[in-house]
């Protein structure tokens, strides 16, 4: 599948191993950044529960209000990595074109698949720590 | 120590008394002429025994003579030496005799104290270069750290002024740096915005490249920091123009080095795989916005 696999071990442990995936193409929109890793339908591990979010919200800006979000009734649908999630880890775009918006860039068409969503990082030098960019 | 030496002189020649400060170290005195006692090390612990085949201390009526550095680590944590100490100050261990006197642990070899374990012998040239060098050292740490607290000071009572009468704008910039206060600090950041401060510190570009049209820089900033003997730390930020607001952007990366959390090189490339968060080489984006 899109992300990982798990592998019982002789103690009966679980570990969870990334799996590389190879990137099909990649849409950056200021900090939000999705990778299309599947682009026909996949099942998604079980740990991956639906985000039952009628705003399609992606990531939440820091003090602006302004988010990364998809038109209100897209085909989307949006998968926590576990079901505390409350924002999306992987996005699927079940219609051709999604459009993803957020006030302070310009809109992109997202194609259909699945996407894995992550963020920009940043160092911050003064303080000595890498922290998420937010817009 | 000179309670066992006067105890072991009064033995029979030959004899020797066995004294164990704590589990792991002992020490045997023994008495081989009138006046004096030389003093053996052993040491036992989880892997076994070993003994010293060399005496540790020679001890005459009036000094003694340590024959190895390595020695008055275990001698001073053994409170064998009296008040004699040995402290790490920054960049070496320095040893202090009960009178004062200091010297470097490097590039000492026997050591002559006299009965209040004063040094006797003088220090050579390269112990007094070192010690002279360990001390210097400290004591400009010490005033950097001074003159950063002191500016913090005034930074923080300027700031708390200029938020009472709400004129943030009379403050100068550089106050960023100063203020060691996390909170104080974003209130000026948040003021001045980061870029804004950035753009007004020394850069050096490490790397220029253009990536879909978009031209990007690595750039070494100085930041300035009291702390630091020079005055100011290396930041390491990529510059570029945000594609939908046309504003210029800087971004912080780690710097350059070989540590795990380091940029493995110093290219733009590899600045904005860590910042996406990609092992290896960057994946670039079809759309950008």
């Amino acid at each position: 599948m899109v992300t990982d696999i798990v592998i019982p071990t002789k103690k009966g442990v679980i570990m969870r191993h990334f799996k590389p995936v190879e990137v099909i193409m990649k849409i950056q929109q200021g900090d939000v950044i999705l990778k299309l890793v599947a682009n026909k339908a996949v099942d998604l591990p079980g740990h991956y529960k639906l985000i039952r979010d009628k705003t399609l919200t992606l990531r939440k800006g820091e003090a602006t209000g302004h988010h990364h979000r998809f038109e209100y009734g897209s085909a989307v649908r949006l998968y926590g990595y576990s079901s505390y999630s409350k924002l999306p880890d992987v996005v699927e775009v079940k219609s051709d074109f999604a459009t993803l918006y957020h006030e302070e860039h310009n809109p992109v068409e997202v194609p259909r698949g699945f996407w894995r969503v992550s963020q920009v990082r940043e160092f911050d030098h003064l303080s000595a720590t890498t922290r998420r960019v937010l817009d | 120590m000179w309670y066992y030496y006067n105890r072991t002189i009064k033995l029979p020649l030959y004899s020797s008394i066995h004294v164990d400060p704590n589990t792991v170290r002992g020490y045997h005195f023994i008495k081989i002429t009138r006046e004096k006692v030389v003093v053996f090390k052993h040491t036992q612990g989880w892997y076994g025994h070993s003994f010293n085949s060399d005496p540790t201390i020679i001890i005459n009526p009036k000094y003694l003579i340590i024959n190895s550095k390595e020695d008055i680590w275990d001698l001073c944590r053994d409170n064998m030496l009296g008040d004699t100490r040995i402290n790490f100050i920054r960049i070496g261990n320095v040893i202090t005799f009960p009178d004062g006197q200091q010297i470097s642990y490097e590039h000492i070899g026997k050591i002559k104290l006299n009965t209040n374990f004063n040094l006797i012998n003088k220090p050579p040239k390269a112990v007094i270069k070192r010690i002279k060098e360990i001390l210097d050292n400290d004591t400009a740490a010490k005033n950097r750290s001074s003159r950063a607290y002191y500016h913090n000071k005034m930074a923080r009572s300027r700031l708390h002024k200029a938020q009472e009468s709400d004129s943030l704008a009379t403050l100068p910039m550089d106050d960023v740096f100063k203020l060691t206060n996390v909170s104080d600090r974003a209130i000026l950041i948040t003021h001045f915005g980061m870029d804004t401060i950035l753009a007004s510190l020394d850069t050096k570009v490490i790397n220029k490249d253009t990536i879909n049209g978009r031209k990007y820089e690595l750039i070494e900033v100085a930041i300035p920091d009291k702390f630091e003997e020079s005055g100011a730390r290396e930041g390491t930020y990529l510059r570029m123009t945000n594609p939908s607001t046309d504003e210029i952007h800087f971004e912080g990366v780690p710097n350059v080095g070989n540590r795990w959390d380091s940029l493995n090189e110093g290219t733009v490339s590899c600045a904005l795989a860590w910042r996406d968060n990609e092992s290896g080489t960057y994946i670039k984006p079809e759309v950008l916005t």
